[in-house]
């Protein structure tokens, strides 16, 4: 008994001994300065076979089910258990179970061509009936799939009928540039699993999911983790992977303990751990685009802020280099964004006016306006840590022209709430961040006017017009030039104040490699885990 | 006795229907939506309508309450809204891991401060019971997601002699396996329990002690070891008992800081992920279980009560 | 609170050398929140350059993750945890108290149901209180203040009731009562003097629980919002820094230790003077 009074003062003076000793421990290790590239530069070694990969989810999942994700950590294990149709990094197309997709010349038939000797984890083949099953369940409202109005032209569905055992058909009732942004979020489900299920969402057949892609389910503790072991009929070769394992952890700073303890080998990291991690010399840490802009927002419906000087004003008296290294620590981790497409997706522009920082000028347009004693009120999701941060600088820098902020940190419910109110005028300026992947027409739920997230409730026709316009060019360069004026818009008007491109920050064990063929991939971390192997 | 047990089980029933009626209207006038958390800009608002429809989000507050009752008056606790799994399996999985967490931590505090306590009191003032004393001041003072997290350092990472995280190691089932995995969590909870019973337990001690049992034992000639094991023991558990039997209604939701950073998959993680995202049928499920444990322990609590002192009647 | 209860407050002291201790962090902590306006910096500037910086000559403390300077940080979020910790209690203190004495002084069907409906509160799981709560309202110094006094009066109310019934049992009530006083007047002019003892000592666990709650609401994420700072939000931002940044964790870790132990410390010292019998030489 004695024995754990001794403890417990041991207990403390450890500690005190310890952290002192770690700070020792770390010092000296060159930190691979300012290439975080660099050491993702995998050369790749002789795939071994076995092995497993740990990695870790904040939540547990929720349906497994690829038709209704979307949440980050089942759209994660979705990735593995599901191959899609085909996936676009970068305008570059990889064709997953599909092998070719052709459009007609008048864009209003596409046909699919499926690979040959496609097979579900259970062994039964995969054909055209399960992708138009799998659409015709999408577009069944019964079903109520949130991927229903991707399919939905002008009000009206789109049509798939199968041809043969590996092509499938669809039939466009109006001309859309954007149906490649639709298709490329399919990845098909069994119909010889589902086709009797009432309701797909609340089936249980959702408890021992059965795929096409690179690993198989096993099981699922809940509260513990997932599961996956190796598919050796993946159509894309044997996985060189055993399993694959999701845990569940909930509590960030507890998972980067487990990272550093070896109990997980796979995770996202904040900007803020980077240094931390890295300094231990055992992982490699990829930091890349995640296609993802985080933007700050002017609320028309407030009065002081109609006025599109004092908008400007504000974007002028801003500081996009030292937004991102207050929220996010480095250049490294975020590059200023001068428009409101991200890089990948098509037709960004690249030479919008970017609103290089000036105090001065930001002070003129707001005497010229009439409003140098300006008091905004500024929303943001509390529990967000780089909007914290950036709320912060915000309020810290617009005081130098005169303008003062007072915060108001939202918990992500009532922030949700209030901004999503047309009527909202409880806040004048708002943080936000998206990812809308490779199609801009899939941006037009945030600007168009009557759509539900425009957050800055601007409204122009004419504005409007240009986004239904683009949305059914065909011809590339002319689409370029609407999308291209579209940015150029916004940027005048500074409906919208576009921070960053930011980028996530993968950190993955040493002994793992063939991560440049896998893929990296904007919220499932990786789009191909069979590429990847112990070294 | 069986008709007093009858009678406080009776009375339980519209205390239980209370306590849904509350926690129900809680939930439903918070500005929250269940949905939220599955929305994204992707989502036409024709989808997220026909979600909630799904759901039975659209129907006026007091038919949802009434359905769900319903439902519970036939054993169905309904779905979680969202994953769609049963809220009594999700339960019933995740029990187990919370009442044998939070039981054995209470069981080794108890088993630890019956005789710490008695040693701080027979040996008042000394160094003993000062130190002794000063800890379970630490102990009741601490932050505990503090204390988790720098035994995890510790332990897990510097020391590299416990795991960090989770109930088991991937793969294996064996008790064991669990065992380990207990353990820091176990040492943030007893430690704890452990300081508010010792101090219970010496203070007891003490006032047994200048009783006149105790001399009128002691002038029999009894060894100190006699008297304390056979008569001052018996006493001093009663409020030990009590306690215990009130901590029964915490067993459930009293671990949810030290089960969110240990990552422990108990009913504690479950319902704050459930709150947060006002996901109803679960926090109503775990909240009927939780009120049933506090009703039940207090009456255990009294039973023991009269079993250990024949004097007292339940 | 007569010449003898004094007294004996006074003896306790003397022999518990803890007490003393206590007494004296607490006077610091609390002159350190009142003179927190003669911090050397601001404590919410943030400069991102001078990030994680340890204890020096320039800022005692070092810096946090802003950069910004730790020391005046702990004392501005001092003031703020024990303006917390105290408004708290006094909000739980004043309804426990008031809901106690009604309970048990009137006794009865009123009894009954009051009784009966701090036990539901106390079945419903708190966290779910402190959740909705928090959304309810807007996260801040007032809500916490307000959720903490909340969830808190439920245990102190018990006390009271408990020592109200047999207060209202002693010839001094009696007295009054059958001369005819209101039971209002009876109530404060009697009961609660004589109950007095039990209110410190459960006020003074409740100063001591309310500070160690609003860091458990600043871990779930409910607690005091940026820019304020209380020990807790402190400690709980430390928690990722813990090998590269110890002292971040260290400070207000120590300070609400210290804080919260006192505070029981005095609130041991109370009791056991208040019942002399229980616990003689």
């Amino acid at each position: 008994m004695r024995k754990r009074t001794i403890f417990t003062s041991a207990l403390i003076a450890l500690t005190l001994v310890t952290s002192a000793c770690s700070k020792q421990e770390t010092a000296p290790q060159a930190s691979p300065a300012g290439s975080p590239a660099a050491s993702a530069a995998a050369q790749s070694g002789t795939p071994k076979n076995g092995g497993s990969l740990v990695m870790a989810v904040t939540t547990d999942p929720e349906v497994i089910n690829p038709i209704y994700a979307g949440d980050r950590t089942t759209l994660t294990i979705d990735q593995a258990l599901f191959a899609p149709l085909f996936q676009i990094n970068d305008g570059k197309k990889t064709f997953y179970l599909a092998d070719s997709l052709t459009a007609s010349p008048d864009f209003l038939t596409y046909t699919l061509k499926l690979k040959n000797n496609l097979t579900w984890h259970d062994g039964q083949k995969l054909t055209a009936d399960d992708v138009v099953f799998t659409i015709e369940k999408i577009l069944d409202e019964k079903q109520h799939s949130f991927l229903r109005s991707s399919f939905i032209i002008g009000d009206k569905p789109v049509q798939v009928k199968k041809v043969d055992d590996t092509t499938v058909e669809f039939k466009l009732p109006q001309v859309t540039a954007a149906f490649e942004g639709a298709l490329v979020q399919v990845f098909p489900i069994p119909k010889h699993i589902f086709e009797n299920e009432a309701d797909i969402e609340k089936s249980d057949k959702n408890n021992k999911p059965v795929g096409s892609g690179p690993f198989k389910f096993k099981e699922y503790k809940q509260g513990e983790y997932v599961a996956l072991d190796r598919f050796d009929g993946y159509f894309g070769g044997k996985p060189h992977l055993d399993s694959v394992i999701y845990r569940v952890a909930k509590d960030p700073n507890a998972s980067n303990l487990a990272l550093q303890n070896g109990e997980i080998n796979l995770k996202l990291i904040d900007p803020q751990d980077y240094k931390k991690i890295n300094d231990t010399g055992k992982f490699t840490t990829i930091p890349y685009f995640e296609g993802r802009l985080a933007y700050m927002v002017f609320n028309l419906n407030i009065d002081a802020l109609k006025k599109k000087e004092v908008r400007q004003a504000i974007a002028y008296a801003l500081d996009k280099k030292q937004i991102i290294e207050a929220s996010y620590t480095s250049l490294d981790f975020a590059d200023p964004a001068p428009s409101i497409l991200t890089p990948d997706t098509l037709y960004q522009a690249k030479d919008i006016n970017p609103y290089n920082t000036d105090v001065n000028k930001a002070k003129e347009l707001l005497k010229a306006a009439g409003a140098d004693k300006l008091k905004l009120r500024l929303a943001y999701i509390n529990s967000n840590k780089a909007q914290t941060s950036q709320a912060l600088y915000v309020q810290q820098k617009l005081k130098e022209v005169g303008i003062e902020v007072e915060l108001q940190p939202l918990d992500s419910a009532a922030f949700s709430k209030k901004a999503l109110n047309k009527d909202n005028k409880d806040f004048d300026i708002s943080f936000g961040g998206y990812i809308m992947g490779f199609e801009p027409d899939a941006y037009k739920s945030l600007y168009v006017s009557t759509e539900q997230y425009n957050y800055s409730h601007y409204s122009n026709k004419d504005f409007d017009t240009l986004w239904n316009q683009a949305a059914i060019e065909t011809d590339t360069a002319k689409r370029a030039e609407l999308y291209k004026k579209i940015q150029q818009v916004v940027a005048d008007e500074m409906t919208v104040y576009p921070i960053a491109y930011t980028k996530s920050i993968i950190a993955i064990d040493k002994k793992y490699d063939g991560l440049k063929e896998a893929v990296t991939k904007p919220v499932v971390m990786f789009e191909d885990l069979s590429k990847i192997f112990i070294k | 006795m069986y008709q007093v047990i009858g009678r406080r089980l009776l009375q339980s029933i519209p205390m239980l229907l209370f306590i849904s009626i509350v926690c129900f209207a809680l939930i439903k006038f918070a500005p929250g939506d269940p949905v939220q958390s599955f929305v994204t800009p992707n989502m036409k608002p024709e989808d997220v309508e026909r979600m909630r429809h799904s759901l039975g989000l659209d129907q006026p507050n007091y038919v949802q309450y009434f359905l769900w009752l319903k439902h519970l008056l036939t054993g169905d606790f309904g779905y979680s809204l969202v994953n769609n799994r049963p809220v009594l399996e999700q339960i019933v999985t995740r029990l187990p891991a919370t009442v044998g967490l939070m039981g054995a931590s209470l069981v080794i505090a108890v088993i630890l401060a019956i005789p710490l306590g008695m040693i701080a009191a027979l040996n008042r003032n000394r160094f003993v019971d000062k130190l002794l004393n000063l800890i379970s001041y630490v102990g009741i003072s601490i932050p505990t997601f503090w204390l988790s997290i720098l035994l995890i350092y510790v332990f897990a990472v510097q020391l590299h002699l416990l795991p960090s995280m989770g109930m088991r190691t991937i793969g294996q089932d064996s008790f064991l396996d669990i065992v380990k995995h207990a353990v820091l969590p176990c040492i943030v909870l007893s430690f704890s329990f452990l300081s508010v019973y010792i101090r219970y337990v010496r203070s007891n001690t003490i006032g047994q002690l200048k009783e006149d049992y105790v001399q009128i034992q002691y002038a029999f000639g009894s060894s100190k070891l006699r008297i304390l094991f056979r008569h001052v023991m018996k006493n001093v558990l009663l409020p030990i008992i009590t306690l215990l039997g009130m901590s029964f209604g915490d067993l459930i939701t009293g671990a949810i800081i030290t089960e969110t950073v240990f990552s422990w998959p108990g009913l504690g993680s479950l319902g704050v992920t459930a709150a947060f995202g006002f996901d109803y049928p679960i926090i109503m499920g775990i909240t009927m279980f939780s009120s049933l444990m506090l009703i039940v322990g207090n009456l255990l609590a009294d039973i023991l009560y009269s079993v250990v002192d024949p004097r007292i009647k339940v | 609170m007569n010449k003898t209860r004094w007294k004996n407050i006074y003896s306790e002291l003397k022999s518990n050398k803890l007490g003393y201790v206590s007494i004296a962090f607490l006077v610091i902590f609390i002159f350190a929140g009142i003179f927190a306006f003669l911090a050397p910096y601001d404590p919410n500037q943030i400069v991102v350059q001078d990030r994680l910086q340890a204890p020096s000559g320039v800022h005692f403390f070092g810096t946090d993750d802003y950069g910004r300077d730790y020391f005046s940080r702990a004392l501005y979020g001092g003031r703020v945890s024990l303006m917390v910790g105290f408004l708290a209690m006094i909000i739980a203190t004043g309804l426990g108290t008031t809901i106690g004495t009604i309970s048990g002084y009137f006794g009865g069907l009123l009894d009954n149901m009051l009784m009966r409906a701090v036990d539901i509160l106390m079945s419903i799981p708190a966290f779910l209180i402190m959740l909705i709560l928090s959304v309810y309202l807007k996260p801040g110094v007032g809500t916490v203040i307000l959720i903490i006094g909340l969830l808190t009066w439920m245990n102190t109310s018990r006390l009271v009731r408990a020592e109200t019934l047999s207060a209202k049992e002693r010839e001094f009530v009696l007295y009054a009562k059958v001369s005819g006083q209101s039971s209002f007047k009876i109530i404060i002019k009697h009961i609660i003097p004589s109950i007095l003892p039990t209110v410190i000592v459960s006020a003074t666990i409740n100063i001591a629980s309310a500070i160690l709650m609003e860091s458990s609401l600043s871990f779930l994420g409910l607690g005091v919002q940026q820019p304020n700072s209380t020990w807790g939000s402190m400690l709980n931002n430390a928690q990722g820094y813990l090998s590269d940044a110890p002292h971040l964790a260290i400070f207000p870790g120590i300070f609400i230790l210290l804080t919260v132990l006192s505070f029981n410390v005095l609130g041991d010292i109370f009791r056991v003077a208040f019942e002399p019998k229980l616990n003689q030489r």
